[in-house]
């Protein structure tokens, strides 16, 4: 078998509308998918049941960290900061606590217990600081990262 | 030079030249050298500031 490169049949600005259009694609799975599981999750459908579709999303968010961090890439709107990364955090927190907080006093009928609402809370708090510490060790790959791409740059000017 | 007969040269989609006529799309350099050989002009004659 012929390892050929197959011709590009599109010209750049094609390509560009196929890019984006592509990128809108895999946005609208990712967002599609992660809403389905949150949905079955509350609906009472088991983590095993799960497993494949939080397998496709762990693959997906994994390819786009780590590539990104390799291309010394942050995010579009925001600049990788402390503070950043502290309001980032809490969303993720927010999500399981409102998933936590449906599932136990809304599907599950629980009574509204100090217990409860502190183990919800607990757990929010936990998540939390797994992004927090998840999305610092982020920021020091990326910082070396990109001083590291920028010094090629210098270099090859001089 | 029709525009279908310069984007068919240059090799690009008569949409993509198009685009570019109007400003609608900001070509690579890449390309804009393909159009400037084309032509037979400079990047400056073609893609450079007009003065006013």
């Amino acid at each position: 078998m012929k390892n050929k490169k197959s011709k590009n049949m599109l010209d750049e600005m094609q390509d560009n509308q196929l890019l984006k259009i592509e990128e809108f694609g895999f946005w609208l799975v990712f967002w599609v998918l992660f809403a389905a599981v949150i949905l079955q999750a509350l609906l009472g459908t088991t983590l095993k049941e799960l497993a494949g579709e939080i397998a496709a999303l762990l693959a997906a968010s994994v390819y786009v960290a780590f590539s990104s961090l390799k291309n010394g890439l942050w995010t579009r709107k925001a600049a990788p900061t402390l503070k950043t990364n502290a309001i980032a955090s809490a969303g993720p927190s927010l999500i399981l606590g409102i998933f936590n907080a449906v599932r136990a006093f809304v599907i599950l009928k629980k009574p509204i217990e100090f217990g409860a609402t502190v183990q919800i809370a607990a757990m929010c708090a936990g998540v939390y600081i797994l992004c927090f510490a998840l999305l610092e060790v982020f920021r020091l790959i990326y910082n070396k990262r990109r001083m590291k791409l920028d010094d090629i740059e210098e270099e090859k000017e001089r | 030079m029709t525009q279908k007969a310069l984007a068919e040269a240059v090799g690009v989609s008569r949409q993509t030249m198009n685009a570019i006529e109007q400003g609608d799309y900001n070509p690579t350099i890449k390309l804009c050298r393909a159009i400037c050989r084309v032509l037979g002009k400079s990047l400056d004659e073609l893609f450079g500031e007009e003065d006013s």
